[in-house]
């Protein structure tokens, strides 16, 4: 029963969704607030990463941005040194997944609590060293006029760049969870012990997981430096990662809608929010400790649940009437 | 002027290893890695300086009073708002928890004393003594003594009352510290009150050495988590050694090799000890999973 429908929703629904955003978005939002939908789309990206290691893997790791920024700055250099933009943008996501794995590798074989604190102090060199290598990374000036795709400040056509982008990285994470594979993840996250016993590789699993996890990072930010044209290292700022928590708990942990919402949730909403300042900060901090007491799926599952318990109600009324 | 160096070290480390125990203290009893520990000194500081101080002109003993009741009852309020309602719920969700409650904090405080960083003299001021031959701050003698002091105060507590001994039970097992017909929870709620009060002296102490910013509990839960695993994680004594010890080596670091890269040898000590003595200084082997 569950194969078609992943199917359909993946093969159907998905690109449906993406065509129809498409065309309507254009259409509802000035340039200004279309921008922010692009920038919202990169975080999508990022918590979708975030999403494997976090939601689907159970581990906390803490260098999102580290990643991202490793995706950014390699593809962005390497261009401006002369490489052609697609290789430049292979060699940016290669080197966030590398580094992924060189960090992954030794550290997942520690208790959860070490793959978060190794990758907040690895966060914090690289966020260091991109503000301190200054003849190689521009210091805290950053990076100007990166070449990117040509379409930096272009905000339809990047639109249109970005939301494909994004609905493949959706569509990936979607039939990871429902493959053979995606199960074994779940199974280990579940219950450790048990699918030890049953013979899955955990340790792998937890790499390939962080290292997918990178992979969406380095994507995210070679898309990041195309958006913008510029690069800064205050995005980049290991805080950040915190952020990207946060979005995918208030979304729901994993979720890859959650990932969406909480994006939307953690950098659209507040642009039209904005009079709200930091007090829709400590309201979203807030939420995030809600969320998890009340509802550990995050909003999407408590969507989910209300929806179900509304659906069983009519139903049940239309067999009492029938 | 090597002395000058190691005392700022040791100094800026008494602080990182007030924040380090008071991180272990929890982790120790509920195996929770609370990511908040380093807002608490933040929060402790704005109280101390944004009301009692600079609103209130309090003498120094009711500083210190006011600052350990107020950070007493908000580390009831975490237990009980935060941490009792996630005892069940698995790790990650009590961890993520604590990030919310840090988010909330830093910006909350800004709503309370506004964006602009808050400055405090301390007691002592910018005064100097002359120690073997070097002037040294007098406000890093004051941080160094108040350390022991309060670990003068934490034995006391932890073993000549029966709060505190009732408190290291539900540390060590607190199902078999239930049967005993203590009260757990409550010993918990004592642990997270401890554990603030500790971080809310660390606020006061370290005030006087920065501006009071809303996100100066960041890097000082960094080094907190950095001086955990150095020392040894959920040893007590290494919470202590392990913060000292990386003041040193922070103080040390940025003057004799670079300020700009202090932090980047600080954390690569820590990614180093990860990689290749995970158990730290005092800890045990139990924290490599057999996989």
């Amino acid at each position: 029963m569950r194969r078609p429908r992943i199917v359909l929703r993946l093969g159907v629904v998905l690109p449906a969704v993406t065509v129809l955003l498409a065309v309507v978005l254009p259409l509802l939002l000035g340039d200004y607030y279309l921008h922010i939908v692009n920038v919202t789309l990169v975080n999508v990206l990022l918590a979708l990463g975030l999403n494997f290691i976090v939601g689907f893997g159970g581990q906390i790791s803490l260098a999102q941005s580290a990643f991202f920024a490793i995706g950014a700055y390699v593809f962005a250099l390497l261009q401006m040194a002369g490489l052609p933009t697609l290789p430049a943008a292979l060699a940016g996501v290669a080197a966030a997944a590398s580094v992924g794995f060189a960090l992954g590798a030794p550290t997942l074989r520690l208790q959860g609590h070490y793959l978060a604190l190794a990758t907040l102090g690895f966060g914090l060199i690289v966020e260091e060293l991109l503000t301190n290598l200054s003849d190689l990374t521009g210091g805290g000036d950053g990076l100007i006029s990166i070449p990117g795709i040509g379409l930096a400040g272009q905000t339809r056509p990047m639109l249109y760049v970005l939301l494909p982008l994004v609905a493949v990285g959706y569509g990936v994470s979607e039939a990871f969870v429902h493959s053979p594979l995606g199960m074994r993840v779940r199974a280990f996250r579940d219950d450790a012990m048990a699918a030890q016993a049953a013979g899955v590789g955990i340790r792998a699993l937890k790499v390939m997981l962080f290292v997918v996890s990178a992979t969406y990072a380095g994507v995210a930010g070679v898309a990041y430096v195309c958006l913008m044209g510029y690069l800064a290292p205050n995005v980049f700022s290991w805080q950040s990662t915190f952020a990207y928590l946060s979005m995918i708990i208030v979304g729901g942990l994993g979720s890859s809608l959650g990932a969406v919402v909480g994006a939307i949730l953690y950098i659209f909403v507040p642009e039209l929010l904005r009079f709200l300042q930091e007090a829709y900060f400590a309201i979203f901090g807030l939420a995030v400790i809600v969320i998890v007491v009340l509802s550990p799926d995050g909003l999407v599952g408590l969507g989910r649940r209300l929806w179900h318990r509304l659906t069983r109600r009519v139903a049940r009324r239309s067999v009492a009437l029938s | 002027m090597l002395l000058q160096i190691v005392m700022a070290g040791l100094a800026m480390g008494a602080v990182y290893a007030l924040v380090a125990l008071g991180f272990i203290l929890i982790w120790n009893t509920v195996s929770v890695v609370n990511f908040a520990q380093g807002d608490f000194v933040m929060l402790g500081a704005f109280v101390g300086v944004g009301w009692v101080v600079n609103a209130l002109h309090a003498p120094i003993a009711l500083q210190l009073l006011a600052i350990i009741g107020f950070m007493a009852l908000f580390g009831i309020a975490v237990a009980a708002g935060v941490y009792h309602p996630l005892r069940r719920a698995p790790q990650l969700a009590v961890v993520t928890a604590t990030l919310g409650l840090s988010m909330f904090l830093q910006n909350t405080v800004v709503l309370v004393w506004g964006p602009q960083p808050l400055f405090f003299a301390g007691p002592v001021g910018t005064g100097t003594i002359t120690l073997l031959g070097a002037k040294v701050y007098a406000q890093y003698l004051l941080i160094l003594a108040a350390l022991l002091a309060l670990m003068a105060v934490q034995e006391g507590l932890f073993r000549g009352t029966s709060i505190g001994r009732a408190m290291r039970a539900t540390a060590q097992d607190a199902e078999a510290a239930r049967l005993m017909g203590i009260p757990t929870a409550w010993m918990i709620a004592a642990t997270f009150a401890w554990s603030a009060v500790l971080a809310g002296f660390a606020g006061w102490l370290v005030a006087p050495l920065f501006y009071v910013s809303a996100d100066m509990g960041v890097t000082l839960s960094l080094k907190a988590f950095a001086a955990t695993i150095l020392g040894g994680f959920g040893s007590v004594p290494g919470a202590l050694v392990g913060g000292l010890l990386l003041g040193v080596i922070e103080s040390t670091g940025s003057y004799y090799a670079s300020s700009e890269y202090a932090d980047v040898i600080v954390f690569g000590v820590l990614i180093a000890t990860l990689l290749f003595r995970p158990q730290g200084i005092f800890g045990e082997l139990a924290a490599v999973e057999r996989a």
